[in-house]
């Protein structure tokens, strides 16, 4: 196996193992040789890790359990937690998360999933400050991050939005974009009967989406939804005009669609 | 969220050390302008220009000079800027209010006049063309190999391994088609793996600031995040070394940014990768597409062509960032449709490929490091479709692939569950049933909504020399929705008028090379160039 991987890379020397990128079940499969004659700590936790990420949980465990009894448990508990979590052990994933935490309190991804984990345990308070804090760790937390994290705090409400709206601000404030996070609370107001402030909110997106044809379509909408009709039919007649000349497909697709609001609004 | 194999290592560096977290950044401060350029030109180990636009430029460098000038005469420059000092010992000095599609001149140190070689042309306006017409973007891709040795510090170290000097020669090869040609590129795009073999700074210095340093004087370099850009993970056990005895760079499945680890991972703990401090990519809408609010993934314009690097790296491992990403895609393109001739789109994980050791179709590795080769092509193509993108590049196969001008090969469409190699039928997917696109066949390609042309293009600083670990060694290069190469061999020897049989065809070429494109109002063109200029493959797609 090993000889191939080399041939692969057309040479020789392990330095070049780097170039190449067996699959999953072919770095299973080399683990399992190794196995049979050299049965050490660090085997069988890169053996667990493939496993989980293969979805094979109990066999992960396993071979956690197997590398606990060979050396070190720590760097293996942020695992240990993962694999509770996939498991719906919420409460022994909570230990976990919170015992790799006294070893290592400065890695961002822990706190995210001790998060989620809390979330399931319905302790949305102490979530929302695992993913503040998570934030703190990075220079520039991916949008992707505060959406995520938008929607669960948003999932363990009673009936209020305001915390994931306000979520969703701070990392407009700290990442002086709009963008996308500005499009959740738009959705979340939607979602919470609040059209007009959605509305207000497509505003502000405006500059960033240059004022296109398309944000302006999409505010048009928005005000239909609140009840402004002749707004809303001036926008729509402003996007059309502001289509013609333009020679491209997804325009005509629009103009399209701006056409059929027009004549509902009619 | 995934779940890491980098994080056993992390653990480990964490136990045996400090915990460290982002590396120290030095916030950016406005910059001061005025007009006093005095002083002489500093020496700096890497200069290149950052965030082009119409009327903006950002001047990066490392070195002690704490200011740079700028002027449309190189013997009287008239603009000083102070510089801010950024993460990764960077100086940035950035330029506004300039005049689109003009030349300017530059010094770093404030010197009144520029060295020969430090001049730039800006942008041409959004929305309008070139006043030469056209707009030369060159493309490399894996081109890291130049950095490869400078892992190793150690005394023992050897000088030279089986890539040395091959990104120069690729580089000389689009040197000399372009001098030859009377036009020089206006951009570079990098597609990932810019510096093997773990993206560290001194890997970067080798493989890109000296091997480019000529061109990232004079144009801007955008790049996108390859597997070798997050460090390296303990895999001494993968191939049966002792524990901690070999560190192999690529193998990061983390979504996170701040999981690079260096090297020899039980003595170092996870830092932000060092891509993120070296390149200045635009987070809000610096150079002209829609903000994205991270560095990992862009866009911009240059006049009439709008080109976006996504992240198919970190952001696509992770469901939310993948689909905030997807998000922000339909944004952007929509916005570019209303303004652009032509759209490119980069990203390092190639949808369709049958390159060695990273096959596209439903395999074992496309469960784990791969998986990014699958999200991308069944998530992402469908939007390409919709917006009209005209060619998408990738990178990771080394090795040279083309696809059809084709369409709806992706999982859901009608008759396609995978998007699958063996799931392609040139009368359903192809553009005129299977076009190679080729000036000189007539096969020329009509822009088309819907339709978009697929390259991999990973051979700028190796090519492999076989199937790798493929399964089915035949299908190495052979990927269906490929066009086949039938004027030169697999290894890119003249196949016409020698004695090569039709057996000896792949669809795709192990050479190592570069691409070039070509876009002016009505025709995009795009060139394949190996090691002497020579272009082996070529494809048009005209409005007209």
């Amino acid at each position: 196996m090993l000889k191939k991987y080399l041939c692969a890379l057309g040479v020789s020397s392990a330095v070049g193992l780097a170039l190449a990128h067996p699959g999953i079940h072919e770095q299973v499969d080399v683990l399992n040789e190794q196995l049979k004659t050299q049965a050490t700590y660090q085997l069988y936790a890169q053996r667990a890790h493939l496993y989980f990420e293969g979805g094979h949980i109990d066999l992960a465990l396993k071979d956690l359990n197997t590398a606990s009894k060979m050396g070190p448990k720590e760097p293996l508990l942020f695992e240990y937690g993962n694999i509770y979590f996939v498991k719906a052990e919420y409460a022994k994933a909570l230990k976990y998360f919170n015992q790799f935490i006294k070893f290592n309190n400065k890695y961002p991804e822990v706190y995210q999933a001790r998060a989620k984990t809390l979330q399931k345990l319905g302790r949305t308070q102490e979530a929302i400050q695992d993913i503040k804090h998570s934030f703190k760790l990075q220079q520039t937390p991916h949008p992707g991050l505060y959406i995520e994290a938008a929607k669960l705090i948003y999932a363990n409400r009673t009936s209020q939005f305001q915390p994931a709206v306000d979520l969703l601000d701070e990392g407009i404030a700290r990442s002086g974009v709009q963008g996308q996070l500005q499009e959740k609370v738009i959705e979340l107001l939607l979602e919470n009967n609040k059209p007009a402030l959605a509305a207000e909110r497509m505003l502000l997106l405006g500059e960033e989406r240059n004022y296109n044809v398309f944000w302006r379509s999409d505010y048009a909408l928005l005000l239909v939804k609140t009840g402004r009709l002749s707004d809303a039919q001036n926008e729509f007649k402003r996007a059309l005009r502001e289509t013609m000349g333009i020679d491209s497909a997804p325009v005509f697709e629009l103009r399209s669609k701006i056409n059929q609001q027009l004549a509902q609004l009619k | 969220m995934n779940i890491r194999l980098i994080t056993l290592a992390a653990s480990v560096a964490a136990l045996l050390s400090a915990c460290g977290g982002d590396s120290a950044v030095t916030a950016l401060t406005p910059p001061a302008a005025n007009t006093v350029c005095t002083g002489t030109e500093a020496t700096s180990s890497r200069l290149f220009l950052q965030q082009l636009s119409d009327t903006s430029v950002i001047v990066k460098w490392r070195g002690d000079a704490m200011a740079a000038c700028l002027g449309t005469s190189a013997s009287n420059l008239t603009t000083r800027v102070v510089a801010t000092a950024t993460a990764g010992d960077h100086k940035e000095a950035k330029f506004t209010g300039l005049t689109p599609d003009a030349t300017y001149f530059y010094s770093v140190g404030g010197a009144p006049t520029a060295p020969a070689d430090q001049t730039f042309r800006t942008a041409p306006t959004t929305g309008y063309p070139s006043n030469d017409g056209n707009t030369r973007i060159w493309v490399v891709g894996d081109s890291g190999t130049a950095g490869y040795l400078h892992t190793d510090t150690s005394a023992s170290a050897p000088a030279t391994n089986a890539y040395t000097g091959v990104a120069e020669a690729v580089r000389q090869g689009m040197a000399a088609f372009t001098k030859a040609n009377g036009q020089n590129i206006d951009m570079l795009l990098m597609l990932g793996d810019n510096a093997y073999n773990n993206g560290d700074d001194a890997n970067y210095q080798a493989a890109v600031f000296d091997t480019y340093k000529a061109e990232l004087k004079n144009v801007a370099l955008w790049p996108t995040i390859g597997n070798h850009e997050m460090g390296v993970v303990d895999g001494s056990a993968l191939f049966g070394q002792p524990a901690g005895s070999l560190f192999l760079g690529g193998l990061s499945t983390s979504s996170n940014p701040n999981s690079y680890i260096l090297d020899k991972a039980a003595a170092n703990a996870p830092t932000l990768m060092p891509y993120l401090n070296i390149f200045s990519t635009p987070i809000a809408g610096e150079a002209g597409g829609i903000a994205s609010g991270t560095k990992q993934y862009y866009s911009f314009n240059y006049g009439k062509v709008h080109v976006v690097s996504l992240d198919s790296q970190l952001s696509a491992r992770d469901t939310t960032q993948r689909a905030t990403m997807k998000a922000w895609l339909d944004r952007d393109l929509a916005d570019a449709s209303t303004k652009a001739d032509w759209t490119i789109v980069i990203f390092h994980h190639p949808p369709y490929s049958k390159g060695a050791n990273h096959d596209s179709d439903s395999t074992s590795s496309t469960l784990f490091i791969d998986k990014p080769q699958i999200d991308m092509r069944n998530e992402f193509v469908p939007v390409f479709q919709k917006y009209g993108v005209d060619v998408v590049l990738n990178g990771h196969s080394h090795s040279y692939e083309r696809s059809y001008y084709m369409k709806d090969l992706y999982a859901g469409t009608t008759g396609v569950v995978n998007g699958d190699s063996k799931e392609f039928v040139a009368a359903t997917h192809a553009y005129g049933k299977g076009y190679s696109g080729r000036s000189a066949a007539g096969e020329e390609y009509k822009k088309t909504p819907g339709y978009v042309v697929y390259s991999v293009a990973g051979n700028g600083g190796k090519a492999d020399h076989d199937a790798g670990s493929m399964r089915v060694v035949t299908e190495w290069l052979n990927h269906a929705a490929h066009v086949l190469q039938p004027f030169w061999d697999w290894v890119g020897a003249q196949v016409m008028g020698s004695s090569k049989s039709g057996a000896d065809h792949k669809r795709g070429l192990a050479i190592p090379g570069s691409v070039l494109i070509d876009a002016n109002k009505d025709r995009l063109e795009v060139q394949m160039l190996n090691q002497t200029g020579q272009v082996l493959d070529q494809f048009l797609i005209s409005k007209k």
